[in-house]
């Protein structure tokens, strides 16, 4: 998916996690984006950051996030909607599953 | 073979200029049932230059503000006469019940533009200050004029009822209009622009862009041709188009989410609270950014509510949207079930107690490809809890016992949100008096989503800025001028004098 985005996004690039109302709390794929001074950098996917805000970064202490691509027809200004991708955030695998 | 709409750009059903297309899915069966012509980039650039066309030639934005009143009016008349194939197409394309539809939906939106009309009658297009002698005598008019070309995004929860909240001000007040629906859900935005053109709007005032992506919703964002973006939507994406936006001091007004709370006092009629709360919630199964997601309740009298919730929840018929004996629809696509089941889960990891629902409902087979889930209730629930705190968008209710009055308002007015707030009691001072102490846009006493043309709505914090119906919306879709005409009939009577000219040491 970045590969795809990356032929035409030559901007800086982020994962930002974020939230509210349609899309409930989701990752967003920005370029060129802006976060606020107290955002935190939770980690990273195949070298571009990811940050969430402080806020949601304490909601979600402890928890492990997977961000998923997956095939949908969107259109959140997150950037893997010019794709046909979406991304969202799946639950962290429960022991029992592993 | 699903019916086509193309695009709708000045005046005339376009195909994309690329000719691509893309499907709309029914979310009650999840079937095809339309294409829609995909916009790109050229599509947009061309449905701004066509407004910007249409604006500067005044073919609506030099009309007498009664001609548009008059043109509103028919707008109106006309949406009332094709009401059912609006409601039915809303239904479709959204899984909104049509029940609600027919029943609410289209009978509200023909208010929106009439009350518009009778707003823009009475606005203060033109006002004329008083005159005063120093520093000289003058004529000072203040006037209203339109802003320019008007940039709308509407959601799918309420795509006809929303794009018309937009619609009629941006109209009334003469702007042109480039407006981009969900792509899921386009095609009652589309039928309106063929009903506007019938009641005779100039061709060029409202043009229409569908199609998924973020390239064509920032390319409208960033437009430096569009003058003004009106949004509602996620408040993550709320920032991402303020930045946007912030590059050419484009003019907003942002409509995002909410996390509303309801406290039910001791007094309160239970009966009434007992259906007044799960109305609050799971109308449109949940999907609604003033949805009352949090009911506060006395923690002695947490167990008898709840125990009155689920023998009223049991009683909502959930299946197909289209059909008259369904209560709650589907949820708008497979994504947004999974991301509801997911929250759902998390509550229960949290503590909080899963007191009724919280699975995918038996239906029949023919509903199969749909996307459904129980009427959830959790009591017991923490206000820090994820699903206290975060905006589920879906039919999940979240019971919080408190102990005191300021307890209660206290957790009401935790969240980063403050679209709305309501409070359940037989004493209605007492409760309009918590009303005023809560941070929220609307309050309701004793009801929930009674929402009206004349009452402005938005928020409070992050669910956004600006006010969408009421009187006010006039303003925020229109430009304020000055004009100050001197009538000062002496050149040496001019006050310049004094602060340019002569030099005070020689006076």
């Amino acid at each position: 998916m970045l590969k795809q985005v990356r032929q035409d996004r030559l901007g800086n690039l982020l994962f930002y996690i974020g939230e509210g109302c349609c899309d409930g709390t989701a990752p967003y794929l920005y370029e060129n984006f802006i976060v606020e001074p107290t955002a935190v950098q939770i980690g990273s996917a195949y070298g571009v950051p990811v940050y969430t805000s402080q806020r949601l970064a304490a909601l979600h202490t402890g928890k492990t996030l997977i961000l998923t691509v997956i095939t949908s027809v969107g259109d959140r200004f997150s950037i893997e909607s010019d794709h046909g991708l979406q991304l969202v955030l799946l639950p962290q695998p429960r022991k029992d599953d592993i | 073979m699903s019916q086509f709409y193309p695009l709708f750009i000045g005046g005339r059903k376009v195909p994309a200029l690329s000719g691509a297309t893309f499907e709309v899915i029914n979310p009650s069966n999840g079937e095809v049932c339309a294409t829609v012509a995909r916009a790109g980039l050229e599509d947009v650039n061309e449905a701004v230059r066509v407004a910007r066309q249409t604006f500067e030639s005044g073919t609506w934005s030099r009309v007498s503000h009664k001609e548009r009143a008059n043109i509103m009016f028919r707008i109106a008349d006309m949406i009332n006469k094709r009401a059912h194939e609006l409601a039915t197409l809303e239904s479709m394309q959204s899984g909104g019940t049509l029940r609600r539809t027919m029943g609410s939906d289209v009978l509200q939106l023909p208010q929106q533009f009439a009350i518009m009309g009778q707003i823009l009658n009475n606005f203060p297009i033109r006002e004329e200050l008083p005159c005063v002698a120093v520093p000289g005598p003058s004529i000072n008019i203040i006037e209203r004029e339109p802003i320019g070309i008007c940039g709308l995004i509407t959601p799918w929860n309420f795509p006809m009822i929303l794009a018309g909240w937009k619609l009629a001000p941006a109209i009334a007040m003469g702007n042109a209009i480039v407006i981009k629906p969900a792509s899921n859900t386009p095609l009652t935005t589309l039928l309106l622009a063929e009903i506007f053109q019938e009641c005779g709007l100039p061709d060029g005032v409202v043009n229409v862009v569908a199609g998924p992506g973020a390239l064509i919703g920032e390319a409208i964002v960033t437009h430096p041709e569009v003058d003004k973006i009106s949004f509602t939507g996620s408040t993550a994406v709320g920032r991402r188009i303020m930045q946007l936006a912030s590059h050419t001091v484009k003019r907003l007004t942002l409509e995002l989410g909410g996390k509303s709370p309801a406290i039910m006092l001791r007094d309160a009629d239970l009966d009434l609270v007992s259906e007044g709360a799960l109305f609050a919630t799971f109308l449109h199964s949940g999907q609604i950014c003033e949805s009352g997601t949090r009911l506060l309740v006395p923690r002695e009298l947490q167990d008898d509510i709840v125990d009155r919730l689920i023998a009223k929840a049991s009683t909502i018929a959930i299946g197909n949207a289209m059909e008259l004996t369904t209560g709650m629809g589907p949820i708008v696509s497979k994504t947004q079930r999974d991301t509801i089941l997911n929250y759902i889960q998390a509550g229960i990891e949290e503590g909080a107690v899963l007191a009724y629902g919280g699975k995918i409902p038996d239906l029949p087979a023919e509903l199969a490809g749909g996307f459904y889930i129980q009427p959830t209730i959790f009591k017991n629930v923490d206000n820090s809890m994820k699903i206290a705190q975060e905006e589920i968008f879906g039919p999940v209710l979240c019971v919080i016992p408190y102990d005191t009055e300021g307890d209660a308002i206290r957790i009401a007015n935790d969240s980063i949100y403050g679209l709305a707030a309501g409070v359940w009691s037989k004493d209605i001072t007492r409760a309009q008096n918590i009303g005023r102490k809560l941070r929220a846009g609307t309050v309701w006493i004793n009801d929930w989503h009674m929402l009206r043309p004349d009452a402005p709505f938005g928020g409070y914090k992050q669910s956004g800025f600006g006010r969408e119906s009421g009187y006010q919306v006039l303003f925020e879709y229109s430009q304020t001028k000055h004009m100050h005409t001197s009538m000062v009939p002496d050149v040496n009577q001019r006050f310049w004098h004094q602060l340019l000219f002569d030099s005070w040491a020689t006076k």
